[in-house]
């Protein structure tokens, strides 16, 4: 495959023929599901004009919205990195009677309705619920704060470093841990200068796809977050809110930037891991 | 360093890898473990370098139990058939991490020299700054082996170190490893499955099979007197004739073979053993005794020819013959032969079928 990279012409003696048709198809598809809608979305607030467009961005609510939303996301993106690695290091390192279980749970944030988890995040971490209640009395609130934004965040990303790093980790070969402990290296040094190296690509991989989970998550942070303007409130509902209003444009606008910024951001955690995959000596 | 096992035993659940295993190696000796897969010589090893604890018994380095040890303080250099090479390093820093991680790191400057040396002793100058993926089979072996002995282990381990890589490089790497250790001043253990490999290499052969040690002497002891059944038929090939004592003689065909000692009473069943090419073959017709045979086919391995026989029962045969010996006989396809050990070896009771290396 890597010999064939940069060309275009198809692999000719390839068991499975059909090139053309399915550059065609995913050119096609692309095309009407991804690219138009974002087109379109970047041709509205072109529509309204320059002045209009700086005005809704620098609505401190709106600017409030989005940093929530993408700090938070960060954040909670961060804590399922370092989780994320623990569980799947959990997973695939030790044997340990309902293993499996454990392995599905991790899965549950998956497969779970959004706003089902909201609510029962909510019910849990409100003042009166079974967490809110243990932490009331240090004066620590999560629902309805900025936390308990993260806390959703934080929810539903679980499953993506988990299940991008467990892969990688199966297939480490554990004599390279018995290479360097033949050598002298204390474990802690194994973990940081042998294992941690070949797991970053993926780690980061899990870290961006929770990172976007997290920026692009509605359904189950908005009962949670108590949506308090300039301090709970989230840059999706804040579109919601406005298209509600019929702003459209408004909306719009909002939306373009998170999309720009989302696709940086993205673009800076894909070069990361580029660079992360060219030290551990892989293409 | 001297290496005394003393009564191992290893179990993984149900499977019993070592069964009590007793095994003195001396000093600067190069020993390897032989046998089938299954036969607990990679569980042995790794057990010796610290990497699995035995369920009982110890281990002992020049008169000190290393039992409680554990690989790191051991200052044993490990070499793995799968290399472990640390692949987000260089040639260059994989080398050096045995003596990157050492509490008495030394200087930058002694480092790099130290690497230098031991790239230049396996042949890698030049590689410093290559990664291992970009590196042969048998490059990244003998970068394995310069990082082992960057710390300048007493003893090396070596598990199938050359069974990944294809019988060419193989070949050379076995005569280059027994050379290098000639040199320095360690003691090898090396573990393999191949006979060949392990007659080569060692000073020593130690056979296991399933947990224990069959027969542990030179190479030329293990060829020529193996002490069980298993032995001769693991090293070598080897044919196998079922036989019934009596008289105090084992009867084969029309031949008597004398005892010498094995301890099997009249009527007993038996199993006599001979190399293919420790043998003559006559034809039938010259009053000679012996097992009477019939050949089956002629195969011709360069200076050697093998014959294929089928005794009378159809128990099949082999023998191999030099080419002159062979082109004197005349034989043909359906020619019928008489077979004449030439050192026979009685063991009593009947032999399993041969493992399968």
């Amino acid at each position: 495959m890597t010999a064939r990279r940069g060309t275009i012409a198809p692999v000719r003696s390839s068991v499975i023929p059909g090139f053309g048709p399915t550059l065609g198809f995913t050119m096609f598809y692309l095309s009407l599901l991804v690219l138009i809608p974002l087109v379109a979305l970047f041709l509205r607030p072109i529509g309204m004009g320059g002045e209009k467009f700086v005005a809704v961005l620098s609505d401190p609510r709106v600017l409030a919205s989005l940093r929530l939303s993408f700090g938070g996301a960060l954040v909670a993106a961060g804590v399922n990195a370092f989780a994320g690695l623990l569980l799947a290091w959990v997973l695939v390192r030790y044997e340990f009677p309902g293993r499996r279980v454990v392995d599905a749970i991790v899965d549950l944030p998956f497969a779970l309705p959004t706003a089902v988890a909201g609510i029962a995040l909510t019910a849990l971490y409100a003042p009166n619920g079974w967490i809110g209640a243990l932490l009331a009395p240090f004066d620590i609130k999560v629902a309805f704060t900025p936390l308990g934004v993260m806390v959703a965040m934080i929810f539903i990303g679980v499953p993506f470093v988990v299940r991008t790093v467990q892969p990688v980790l199966q297939e480490a070969d554990q004599e390279v841990d018995d290479a360097a402990a033949s050598l002298g290296a204390s474990r802690w040094l194994i973990f940081r200068r042998i294992i941690l190296p070949t797991l970053l690509p993926s780690l980061t991989t899990g870290f961006a796809l929770a990172f976007a989970r997290a920026v692009g998550e509605y359904g189950s942070i908005i009962f949670i977050a108590g949506n308090i303007p300039g301090v709970s409130e989230i840059a999706p509902l804040l579109i919601v809110t406005k298209l509600e209003q019929y702003d459209y444009e408004g909306a719009t606008a909002i939306a373009a930037i998170m999309l720009v910024a989302s696709f940086i951001l993205l673009c800076i955690i894909n070069g990361l891991q580029k660079w992360q995959q060219s030290r551990i000596g892989r293409p | 360093m001297k290496i005394e096992i003393k009564s191992l035993s290893k179990s993984f659940g149900a499977f019993r890898a070592l069964r009590d295993i007793d095994l003195t190696i001396e000093s600067g000796e190069l020993v390897t473990l032989l046998g089938p897969s299954g036969s607990g010589k990679t569980t042995l090893l790794r057990t010796i370098g610290g990497l699995e604890s035995p369920d009982s018994g110890s281990v002992w380095f020049d008169g000190h139990d290393a039992t409680e040890r554990s690989a790191r303080d051991r200052r044993v250099g490990f070499v793995f058939q799968h290399y472990a090479l640390f692949r987000n390093m260089s040639v260059f820093d994989n080398v050096a991490f045995g003596l990157h991680v050492r509490p008495d790191r030394p200087p930058k400057k002694e480092i790099a020299e130290r690497v230098d040396r031991l790239l230049a002793l396996v042949q890698m100058r030049g590689f410093e700054r290559r990664r291992p993926a970009q590196l042969s089979g048998g490059q990244r072996q003998r970068v394995a082996l310069a990082r082992a002995l960057a710390v300048e282990p007493k003893v090396l381990l070596l598990d199938e170190p050359f069974g990944a890589l294809d019988a060419q490089v193989r070949r050379e790497l076995r005569r280059w490893l027994r050379h290098l250790h000639d040199e320095m001043n360690v003691t090898g253990v090396f573990v393999t499955h191949d006979q060949d490999e392990a007659l080569e290499v060692a000073d020593r052969v130690v056979v296991m099979n399933k947990g224990t040690i069959e027969q542990v002497g030179v190479p030329m002891e293990i060829y020529d007197k193996p002490a069980t059944p298993f032995v001769y038929q693991f090293i070598g090939n080897v044919n196998r004739v079922p036989c019934v004592i009596a008289d105090g003689e084992a009867r084969l065909g029309t031949l008597a073979i004398p005892l010498n000692g094995v301890d099997a009473p009249d009527g007993a069943h038996a199993t006599v053993f001979f190399r293919p090419h420790d043998l003559k073959l006559v034809q039938t017709g010259s009053g000679t005794n012996g097992i009477a045979a019939t050949v089956r086919h002629i195969s011709v391995l360069g200076a050697n020819v093998r014959i294929d026989l089928a005794a009378d029962d159809d128990l099949p045969l082999e023998a191999e013959l030099p080419r002159t010996q062979f082109d004197e006989l005349t034989l043909k396809q359906g020619d019928r032969v008489v077979v004449i050990p030439n050192d026979p070896k009685i063991f009593p009771g009947t032999a399993p079928a041969a493992p399968v290396p």
